[in-house]
């Protein structure tokens, strides 16, 4: 799956082709977009190979959602691979609104995401892993996030889990690790969040089901806080409270408020 | 002052020595917040084992990788070089809490390596550097094979469990003596990759989201001993 966003003559362009997973565009406007990614058949079976590039161009917001969880199964025991790319260039967003992935039972899964950020874009991103189905142990999964922005790299993780193999400091008893991730803009956030060395946090929970651990409550906020943030707001003002805020101009776009929001908050 | 140089495995010794005023007995490498996170004291062998597969290649592979960075560069680069792979270790390491203390523990070896070789590039940098990357830059200063550094990042980082588990819970001194080498034991098999890393991007980034958790909680833990 491919899915591209720019600006030409004053209006979004965007480019979708399908894949494994299929996107479907809900709204495009001057400088935004709002994407649906829905499955093509039934994801993800052994040996199966997804590829989704994400394009983000400057000054563009892109936000996806996903409908539909995943489930990797396994049987054959052949590994699958699910394989994100996503470039946001200069003072792009993209907001990606994901559900969660299931490792089932004797699954074999490498998930890798790739972002590259230019100069003052930021890339929300949401992962909810899980290890199993119910009653299931779960199988193994490799998940790998390697972010890099204009000054150097913000993050590269490469968790390795295993429902039948469960490790104490890894996730201990938990099945579901449900992280609200943000790149490019640091975020102000309870203790206990992972505040990167560059601009970036990342809030995690852990927990036996995805409705007592999950990270909803930050994720929204921060979706909310870029969905009604000038679009190149970064490059124009240090934050929030820059002098280019009340530019002339600048404030009829925020009135958008939410944006294509099209998910229920 | 000439360089001093005795030979790799006494350098081992003596980084390895927590004798060595460096300041690394604050650390309990996250084992003071796990307890109190409701670990069992018994499960401290596995946490050690889970370090060696998750935050122990990334600390070695960041050693390994500044020894190399200094042993092929000159000394005109050294501290870009340093700080590039700094850098990569800071993406590795998501949790504030542990650069915090990995940089604090960076900066008391800086401290003692500037006294001991005065005309290493380590001497000359400023900048706050993990102890990785230092105990890397003192490698290539002394000379200290890779292998060695490898087994020196893995030994320190499970002794300073041990060491903090006698602090923390009464049991028999012997028992995490045990645990230590079986934990030693358990990164043999991966030393020589590891001591084989020359490019920074290759450095391991295995992470370990519950002890990063944990580690983010313990500033907030009342009447803790150890600082992490």
């Amino acid at each position: 799956m491919h899915i591209a966003v720019e600006t030409r003559n004053g209006r979004a362009h965007v480019d979708l082709r399908a894949g494994l997973l299929v996107p479907r565009l809900v709204t495009a406007g001057e400088d935004l977009a709002s994407v649906a990614v829905i499955a093509g058949g039934a994801l993800l079976l052994d040996g199966d190979h997804v590829e989704v590039r994400v394009r983000v161009a400057s000054g563009c917001l892109l936000e996806i959602e996903d409908i539909g969880g995943t489930v990797a199964y396994g049987s054959t025991g052949t590994p699958s691979s699910w394989t994100v790319d996503i470039d946001v260039a200069e003072g792009g967003c993209l907001i990606w609104h994901t559900l969660p992935f299931v490792v089932a039972d004797a699954a074999d899964v490498t998930r890798t995401t790739t972002i590259r950020l230019g100069r003052g874009a930021v890339a929300l991103v949401r992962e909810t892993l899980v290890l199993g189905r119910t009653g299931e142990r779960g199988g193994r999964l490799r998940a790998c996030t390697d972010v890099t922005g204009t000054g150097g790299p913000l993050l590269r993780e490469e968790l390795v889990l295993d429902g039948a193999a469960r490790r104490i400091g890894v996730l201990g008893d938990a099945r579901v690790l449900d992280s609200a991730m943000s790149f490019g803009r640091r975020r102000n956030a309870a203790s206990g969040a992972l505040q990167l060395d560059r601009p970036g946090t990342i809030v995690r929970a852990l927990g036996a089901h995805t409705h007592a651990a999950t990270v909803e409550e930050a994720w929204h906020g921060w979706a909310a806080d870029d969905l009604g943030r000038p679009r190149g707001d970064a490059l124009r003002s240090p934050g929030p409270d820059g002098p280019n805020r009340d530019r002339p101009g600048m404030a009829a776009r925020s009135q958008r408020g939410g944006g294509p929001a099209t998910r229920a908050s | 002052m000439t360089l001093r140089l005795p030979d790799s495995g006494t350098l081992a010794l003596l980084l390895a020595d927590s004798r060595l005023p460096s300041g690394g007995h604050v650390t309990s490498n996250g084992l003071e917040s796990a307890l109190r996170a409701g670990m069992p004291p018994a499960c401290a062998r596995e946490y050690m084992l889970t370090r060696m597969e998750t935050m122990v290649p990334v600390e070695a592979g960041t050693a390994v990788v500044a020894r190399h960075a200094l042993a092929a560069g000159g000394d005109a680069d050294s501290g870009a070089a340093l700080a590039a792979v700094d850098s990569e270790w800071a993406a590795r390491t998501p949790s504030a809490a542990q650069r915090d203390i990995a940089r604090a523990l960076g900066a008391g070896l800086a401290r003692l390596a500037r006294t001991l070789w005065p005309r290493s590039p380590i001497a000359r940098i400023g900048a706050p550097l993990s102890r990785a990357t230092v105990i890397g830059a003192i490698a290539a200063t002394t000379g200290m094979r890779a292998g060695d550094l490898v087994r020196v990042v893995a030994y320190d980082d499970a002794q300073a469990v041990a060491a903090a588990l006698l602090k923390l819970e009464p049991l028999d001194p012997a028992i995490p003596v045990g645990w230590v080498l079986d934990a030693c034991a358990h990164l043999e098999p991966r030393v020589d990759a590891l001591a084989a890393l020359t490019r920074p991007h290759a450095i391991p980034a295995s992470g370990a989201p519950q002890i990063e958790m944990w580690a983010e909680a313990h500033p907030t833990l009342p009447r803790r001993l150890f600082r992490a």
